[in-house]
């Protein structure tokens, strides 16, 4: 392999021993498995935290949705979305996974994500979207002050 | 209607939700197969690449057979007799969870993770195909062994139910599974379990001729990533297709490595079982491809905590993956050559 000797050194650990099973996220608490080989070359689990490249991986992940919920936000608040459409990105929704939920159909659901038609929604269907979503109806209407993030809290 | 005695649920930590529960379940009912074994009978180990992660994010690639399908290809090839069921009226599945628990049945529940409150946050995304055993229940609340974590739960009822009726891509539609009866096995019905599991996962591994099941899917996700950083949207986009694959091959519920370690722990108990000297071969040759895989996550790492998608890093991580899907390639056309496949 090109890269150097330096480069490779965090890889080394990586050669699965029973006791060099990654444990780099002891904050965690909850302890998952992961299979590793013991002194004498058997197969055994191994309660693991989790490993740093993991970790690091989920947080890129996290951020992507940071930043499509801080974008649909702006544009919430600019008055080109509707609250229903922030809510929606922000509880990792979809149109489809929304009007399945609500028993809405996916057109009215789309619909909804405009601040016009969202304005005139009725009770019984902003009920249905609450519900699915488990947030109350009157949160549904309005906009918090801020964008939620996922990343602050576990860091 | 009860049995006589009902045995107390044991829970026990495993690496992958489905075979975990899956061994749960036989070892309850009598028969202590363990996790390796379960997901080797039941083919679990498979590598599926769709060139839609665009579109539908970490679930275009993975390193392991359909969700839902190991259960029952581990009971039909044990011969244990199972029941599963699926529901759309949200309070009957409530009510013959109950029963069945109250009974003394551990069931097997497919569930969303996004709703399973007992879970860190950050782990709780829209995914579908988590499988739990439910042993026990208390007012308002269901005692969960998740078998990913280390200790048995409490999961509230509402949130259990979300969890059971979420919506989406593999949406679990209530669906529970038990076996039935106490299970009777010979060694001799074991060994052909084994063989037969042994001989599809090196089948679908091999002999599949599309560019999106087994080896040649990860020659494709291979000549894939070397293109992440010409065709998306911005580096960001780039960044985080790779790390979704990553998160896929790590991330709870994989044992390490994508699933390889787990399969290499398979092969391993195979070879003690069937005396074949071959399996325990196969089994150091694919925890090597493990580390392989594992180093290609650190990689990975490197190239998303820069922040930069540089054509020459992707090309480089792409180099190990398609590295690791030709020693794949090997290894399983060895296997299938030697169950005379």
């Amino acid at each position: 392999m090109p890269s150097s000797a330096a480069a490779e050194e965090p890889e080394r650990r990586l050669a699965i021993r029973a006791k060099d099973v990654p444990n780099d996220l002891a904050d965690v608490g909850l302890h998952r498995g992961d299979y590793a080989l013991d002194e004498s070359g058997k197969y055994t689990v191994v309660p693991t935290s989790g490993w740093e490249v993991e970790r690091s991986a989920n947080e890129v992940a996290l951020r992507a949705i940071d930043r499509d919920v801080a974008q649909v936000w702006q544009l919430a608040r600019s008055g080109h979305r509707s609250s229903l459409a922030y809510h929606l990105t922000a509880r990792m929704f979809t149109v489809g996974t929304l009007a399945e939920a609500a028993g809405v159909s996916m057109l009215r659901v789309w619909w909804h994500l405009r601040p016009g038609p969202f304005a005139r929604v009725p009770a019984s269907v902003l009920e249905r979207y609450a519900q699915a979503m488990k947030v109350a109806a009157g949160e549904l209407r309005a906009l918090p002050s801020a964008p939620a993030r996922l990343v602050e809290d576990h860091d | 209607m009860t049995e006589p005695a009902i045995v107390p649920f044991q829970h026990q930590l495993s690496a992958h939700c489905e075979s975990g529960v899956t061994s749960a379940l036989l070892r309850h009912r009598g028969q202590p197969i363990s996790e390796p074994l379960a997901f080797g009978i039941g083919s679990g180990l498979f590598f599926v690449h769709v060139p839609l992660d665009r579109q539908i994010g970490p679930m275009a690639t993975s390193f392991r057979s359909f969700p839902g399908t190991l259960f029952t290809k581990v009971c039909k090839r044990l011969g244990a007799t199972f029941e599963v069921r699926r529901y759309r009226d949200q309070e009957r599945a409530g009510r013959e969870l109950a029963e069945l628990v109250d009974a003394g049945t551990p069931v097997g529940l497919q569930t969303s993770v996004y709703w399973l409150d007992y879970l860190p946050r950050r782990f709780r995304f829209p995914f579908n195909a988590h499988n739990i055993v439910v042993f026990g229940r208390s007012s308002g609340a269901w005692k969960v062994s998740d078998p990913v974590i280390d200790l048995a739960v409490d999961c509230p009822d509402e949130s259990l139910r979300r969890a059971r009726f979420a919506s989406g891509l593999m949406a679990p539609h209530g669906r529970l599974y038990y076996l039935t009866a106490r299970v009777q096995l010979d060694p001799d019905r074991l060994k052909k379990a084994v063989l037969e599991g042994a001989c599809e996962t090196a089948t679908r591994m091999t002999r599949i001729p599309l560019p999106w099941f087994g080896w040649r899917a990860i020659r494709s996700l291979a000549k894939r990533m070397e293109g992440f950083p010409r065709n998306s949207r911005d580096p960001g986009e780039a960044l985080l297709r790779l790390a979704n694959i990553v998160r896929m091959q790590e991330e709870v519920g994989s044992g390490g490595a994508g699933f390889r370690y787990l399969y290499a722990a398979f092969l391993q108990e195979g070879a003690g079982l069937l005396g074949d000297p071959i399996w325990a071969e196969l089994s150091t040759k694919l925890t090597e491809i493990g580390d392989r895989w594992r180093q290609f996550a650190a990689r990975a790492a490197r190239i998303y905590k820069s922040g930069k998608a540089e054509e020459p890093d992707f090309a480089e991580a792409a180099a190990i993956v398609r590295e690791c899907g030709e020693r794949e390639f090997e290894l399983f056309t060895q296997f299938r050559v030697h169950l005379g496949r």
